[in-house]
């Protein structure tokens, strides 16, 4: 996603302080969800928009998840009408900002699933970030992004 | 599949958006006349099935591989969304499914992933050979990526849904930014003409 757009969304859900769910960290979360898949697979992905609440770059260094044998980050990187995941080692979430995991963009990559996750499930994922410090994410299993159409990365829609 | 094995179709495949001015049109959808035709694979339906067994009706194709997390679920979906708003049509649209991941893609897991899309989704594999001869018919990219992830083999691929004609024809491509709509107002346009 564009840059500009990401920082006016960022912006905007910044106003949306009661929405958001704060960490004594300054550190943020919204929009939380996995995509459900069919029962057969054992991999899926999870996404959700991170603030930076304070005047400090953070750097995430790891995700956990009890409902996964690994946890990965990943992002899409789209070239010549082809679509290329890349495992990300961290990702630094800039001081005053947010960064956004979407399909087809960033997201974090559940490998080896204990079970089948079911719509409605709430999966914790644990961020580790540089420094030690973690915050728990809770992600609804949800079929697609809530009230948008499944468009993937470059196409969101704030709402 | 070895890398190299695919790695020759990344150019063919790169012509997609090239190839794609039609030279000819029939209703509102131009008939591209570079992609597409049929094939003859290993499907849900049994053990020999041809894209031609669907003449008749719509085709809506994709292609990707069931360990896939993000994009090929994403696109899946899509198709749902696609089929799901057709109603009373459906019956006259056939999706379809061919996985470029046959080492982990068997018929049976196919059937099992799905069917969680829709109990009418039809799932192709094969072998390496002919899966790579068909992706090069459509202009499919898919190349195994090196990588550390714990997820295995990944792959660098593109992600069009293609929609055929009754006769089994390309008639349009459609990337993540097409809307569910749209597909769903060329489609309708196919079945009156």
């Amino acid at each position: 996603m564009k840059k500009w757009l990401v920082a006016a969304i960022c912006l905007i859900s910044a106003g949306l302080a009661p929405a958001l769910a704060w960490a004594e960290a300054g550190l943020s979360f919204e929009q939380g969800w996995v995509r459900a898949v069919p029962p057969v697979s054992t991999n899926t992905a999870g996404y959700f928009m991170l603030h930076n609440n304070t005047d400090q770059d953070r750097v995430l260094v790891g995700v956990s998840s009890g409902v996964a044998e690994v946890v990965e980050m990943h992002t899409v990187i789209e070239a010549d009408g082809a679509s290329t995941m890349q495992q990300l080692k961290q990702l630094v979430v800039p001081q005053q900002d947010c960064v956004l995991f979407e399909p087809g963009g960033n997201h974090i990559m559940f490998i080896g699933l204990k079970q089948p996750l079911n719509t409605g499930d709430k999966v914790t994922v644990t961020l580790t970030f540089q420094g030690g410090e973690t915050l728990d994410v809770a992600l609804l299993v949800q079929k697609g992004p809530q009230g948008q159409q499944d468009m993937g990365h470059g196409h969101h829609h704030h709402h | 599949m070895s890398r190299s094995l695919w790695q020759v179709i990344v150019s063919l495949g790169l012509c997609v958006g090239m190839c794609f001015p039609a030279l000819s049109w029939a209703g509102d959808l131009p008939i591209n006349t570079k992609l597409g035709g049929d094939f003859t694979l290993p499907s849900t339906r049994g053990e020999s099935t041809s894209l031609s067994d669907f003449n008749g009706k719509a085709i809506l194709l994709n292609f990707g591989y069931t360990s896939c997390p993000d994009i090929c679920p994403m696109v899946l979906n899509r198709m749902a969304a696609v089929m799901n708003e057709l109603d009373d049509e459906r019956a006259k649209v056939q999706p379809v499914f061919l996985t470029f991941d046959p080492a982990r893609d068997t018929v049976e897991r196919l059937q099992q992933y799905l069917k969680y899309f829709g109990d009418d989704f039809v799932g192709f594999t094969g072998t390496d050979k002919q899966l790579v001869e068909v992706a090069r018919q459509y202009g499919v990219i898919a190349i195994p990526q090196k990588s550390d992830s714990a997820a295995g083999t990944l792959y660098t691929h593109s992600d069009y849904i293609y929609l055929l004609d009754q006769q089994g024809r390309v008639r349009a491509l459609y990337s993540k930014s097409d809307s569910i709509s749209k597909m769903v107002d060329d489609i309708e346009s196919l079945l009156e003409d």
